[in-house]
């Protein structure tokens, strides 16, 4: 069975080819933003195909946002990368929104994606029904895909504690990587007097034919580069920029073609941030923290639910089952 | 233990008794009722004990039969059965040696040098192969060691080694010469003196230096080891390869639908020949891509990544050598297109009002014998094999997708929307993963199966013959298989002859796109 977010997963390719001396120059990718997750696992979506569990997706957190990311749209916190293309044709942007009630115990699943399926057990959940509580072995349809949720036995208590840890870690402002809902290690501390640019590796002007016109290097960056292929994917080469201006700390994309988003909203200009703030690199989400504000928190902010977006691509068939929605696994595309 | 002779002899029918240097050592090529063929050893205590002592050295033996039951035992004599591993192994025929194809010739010796190797490696000198005393395989071409002779713990003279070697010089030059071997002493003479060699007709590189290493014991050129003789080997196995060609033809056309204004397919190929030494190394890069967006965005997107996927494999080439993209040629082929992609999201971040667009992108990957595959999008890479049309890739396309989930197109068939709106391409947005860069199809023919690795690293085999054909798909969406495979036989020969065929086929269609093909014939 594949570990949860590829982790420690390469693709047998990147062991035969050289792929910095195929492209003609090289790309960073640091070895830390695929640390281990920090944050302790508090609950598994385990993917399963003809019953066989064939991938597993962790959550991290006790709000969290499941589907899959689609760019005019903001990021999911627990997106699932390792379906095939027609199980994540059926899937929403976001799909559901998965909570844990400390004081019940309880997690709960909410529909937020209304063309799109979604079962518990047998029963359909759609997003005028209220929360389902879902219990240890659930098995869920989300579009045409199977999974079984597992929570673990770890109270939540644990997870905060490590989570502080990790903030309080930080010397000054700083931004920190955000995977399945929780802080997962990877940060960058930021500078007063130099501007943050957020973006991946990318060659030097002429160092290709016909790109004299690309921009330079950036002196200071966090090249994400190292993170893992699906999460890059959607993060621009220069995708935004993090500056103090008039003593407010601001994000400002750079990129055209790619979204950066703060508390999942999507933005066109700079933005003021404030301690606590979400943001959002294409699929990639990141928490900033700044101990020197003085509303500063190690809390959480409870999710903000997007309007139910009616999202839709294709006709999803009307009298859709549970057992009819498995569509033909075995003639499987890929690995 | 005790089964007695006569019990064994009445399991086996015996064929042929085979030719024993020592007299008190027999050994007998038998049959059993299912047309297994064995062999039968017969010898002292003593020769019992060194013949363990070989198979238990651990090394391969591959042209030593495998001893599986140990027969009646006396006082002072052992049997050992031993399995051939075919059933076509017969005593040595040299009319059939000599009309062997000279490059399974010099396979089989290799093989049987092998082994040797091994044997003297084991710390043991054969006392001389005579060929009475081999097997020959006729269908595989494999050489067995029939009998074993009293085994001799190796001493290392030159003597030693030349009694195990000779049979090296005397097998080559019956199936170079296709006449009888003149003996040693003749052909040392003939060796030294080049218009002899010239009318005897040993002209093929690297046969005199094997026979000359082979002859004699004796002089600077005698082989001294095993080693030496199977560099000899390779060397004349090197001389007698002769790489696959390709040879090419490819055409793309703006198309006669009044509403395409411009071509935005583009196709390319990169070929490498190279010599290092006498060894070959055919090498080649096919693309076809199909530019998406706007009227300048879709051409650019095309010939940008038919340009950079050309030299990515180029770099490849340089950085690791002919031997990895033989190995893998799946693999490289991948990460031509992940290179591909990358550079076409660098130009859509950097120049992002000139391009908005994305391409397909089918690319195939040919080192030596071997050949990969990449593919994005709905063009399409197909293999032409013994008349029989195998499609290697698979469309992505939304209809593809229906298809998965076993929804139905609403009805239109081959002409509804769905099959001309692609799910995946290269694109000037998003960099593609791994995951979403396809080698070759699952779905293959019978006959025709691929292995997972084989299918996402490693490839398949090449076979003289084969012609592949890349389209874009306003040549297959226009020329359908059955139409092609007509085309074919017509145009064997000649690759851009059948490349023009398609493209006229397709306009003749009015075809709604522009249309490519790229056919390759492997000769």
């Amino acid at each position: 069975m594949k570990t949860g977010q590829n982790e420690g997963c390469l693709n047998p390719i990147e062991s035969l080819v050289d792929l910095d001396a195929m492209r003609g120059w090289e790309e960073y990718r640091d070895p830390a933003l695929q640390a281990p997750h920090r944050s302790p696992e508090l609950a598994e979506l385990v993917q399963l195909q003809h019953g066989d569990p064939v991938a597993r997706y962790s959550i991290r957190g006790t709000d969290v946002l499941l589907g899959r990311f689609q760019s005019q749209y903001a990021p999911v916190d627990v997106h699932f990368h390792q379906l095939q293309d027609h199980q994540t044709y059926r899937l929403g942007a976001p799909h559901a929104h998965l909570r844990y009630e400390d004081e019940e115990g309880d997690w709960l699943l909410d529909v937020v994606s209304p063309r799109a399926h979604t079962f518990i057990a047998q029963r359909s959940l759609t997003h005028l029904q209220p929360a389902a509580v879902l219990s240890d072995g659930d098995l869920i349809t989300l579009g045409v895909t199977k999974f079984r949720f597992r929570p673990h036995d770890i109270s939540n208590s644990r997870r905060l504690k490590s989570q502080k840890a990790q903030l309080s870690g930080a010397d000054g402002p700083t931004l920190f990587l955000k995977r399945s809902g929780g802080i997962c290690g990877p940060h960058c501390q930021l500078d007063k007097d130099q501007p943050l640019v957020l973006g991946r590796s990318f060659p030097a002007p002429g160092q290709l034919p016909n790109t004299d016109h690309w921009p330079p290097r950036d002196l200071v960056w966090w090249d994400l580069s190292g993170l893992y292929d699906f999460e890059r994917r959607f993060i621009a080469f220069r995708h935004a920029v993090i500056t103090l201006y008039k003593d407010r700390w601001t994000v400002a994309p750079l990129s055209a073609r790619q979204r950066t988003f703060v508390n999942r909203i999507a933005i066109s200009g700079r933005v003021a941030l404030q301690s606590g703030d979400e943001i959002g690199l294409g699929s990639v989400l990141f928490r900033f923290y700044d101990p020197d504000d003085a509303d500063a928190t190690e809390e959480e902010r409870p999710q903000h639910v997007p309007a139910v977006v009616d999202w839709s691509e294709g006709h999803p068939p009307s009298n859709i089952t549970p057992s009819d929605a498995t569509p033909d696994e075995s003639t499987t595309e890929n690995e | 233990m005790s089964s007695p002779l006569d019990s064994l002899k009445q399991k086996y029918r015996q064929l042929s008794e085979i030719e024993y240097s020592s007299t008190d050592s027999t050994s007998e090529l038998v049959e059993d009722a299912d047309g297994h063929r064995y062999l039968v050893w017969r010898g002292p205590t003593s020769w019992q004990q060194r013949v363990d002592a070989l198979f238990d050295s651990g090394g391969t033996l591959n042209a030593l039969p495998r001893p599986v039951q140990r027969g009646p035992k006396t006082d002072d004599e052992v049997t050992i059965v031993l399995r051939c591993p075919n059933r076509h192994f017969e005593p040595f025929d040299v009319w059939k040696w000599r009309n062997l194809d000279s490059i399974c010739c010099v396979r089989a010796l290799q093989g049987l040098a092998k082994t040797l190797h091994e044997i003297h490696d084991a710390g043991w000198a054969l006392d001389g192969i005579k060929r009475s005393q081999l097997l020959y395989s006729p269908p595989t071409g494999e050489l067995l060691i029939a009998s074993l002779p009293t085994l001799a713990p190796l001493d290392g003279e030159p003597e030693t080694i030349w009694r195990d070697i000779h049979i090296f010089a005397e097998l080559a030059y019956q199936n170079f010469l296709e006449h009888d071997y003149p003996g040693g002493h003749q052909l040392v003479s003939l060796l030294q003196d080049r218009s002899a060699m010239a009318d005897t007709g040993i002209t093929s590189p690297g046969l005199p230096q094997l026979l000359a290493g082979c002859v004699t014991p004796y002089g600077d050129l005698a082989y001294r080891d095993v080693d030496a003789l199977r560099e000899g080997l390779a060397n004349l196995h090197i001389e007698l390869l002769r790489p696959l060609a390709y040879q090419v033809g490819s055409r793309s056309t703006l198309g006669n639908h009044i509403f395409r204004q411009n071509n935005q397919d583009s196709c390319g190929h990169v070929v490498v020949d190279t010599s290092r030494g006498s060894r070959k190394m055919r090498l080649g890069f096919f693309c076809v891509a199909d530019g998406i967006g706007g009227i300048d965005d879709g051409e650019r997107a095309s010939s940008l990544a038919v340009e950079t996927a050309c030299s990515a494999f180029l770099r490849a080439w340089n950085h690791h050598g002919g031997q990895p993209l033989h190995a893998h040629p799946t693999a490289f082929a991948r990460a031509v297109a992940r290179v591909t992609s990358q550079r076409l999201a660098l130009e859509g971040c950097f120049a992002p009002k000139q391009n908005r667009g994305g391409t397909t992108f089918t690319g195939l990957l040919l080192a030596g014998d071997r050949a990969g595959i990449c593919h994005v999008g709905d063009s399409r890479a197909m293999l032409i094999r013994d008349s029989r049309p195998i499609l290697l890739t698979r469309d992505h396309t939304l209809a593809s997708i229906y298809e998965r989930l076993g929804e139905s197109t609403s009805g239109n068939g081959k002409n509804d929307a769905s099959h001309r709106t692609i799910a995946r391409f290269l694109s000037t947005g998003t960099e593609l993963d791994w995951r979403r860069i396809d080698g070759i199809t699952k779905s293959l023919p019978e006959g025709f199966d691929l292995d997972v690795d084989q299918r996402t690293l490693g490839g398949f085999q090449l076979k003289r013959g084969d012609i592949l054909v890349l389209t874009s798909d306003g040549a297959h969406g226009e020329v359908d298989e059955r139409e092609l495979m007509r085309m074919v036989p017509l145009h064997r020969d000649e690759p851009q002859k059948l490349c023009d065929a398609i493209i006229d086929r397709s306009l003749e269609k009015v075809g709604r796109d522009n249309a490519t093909a790229l056919v390759i014939a492997v000769r």
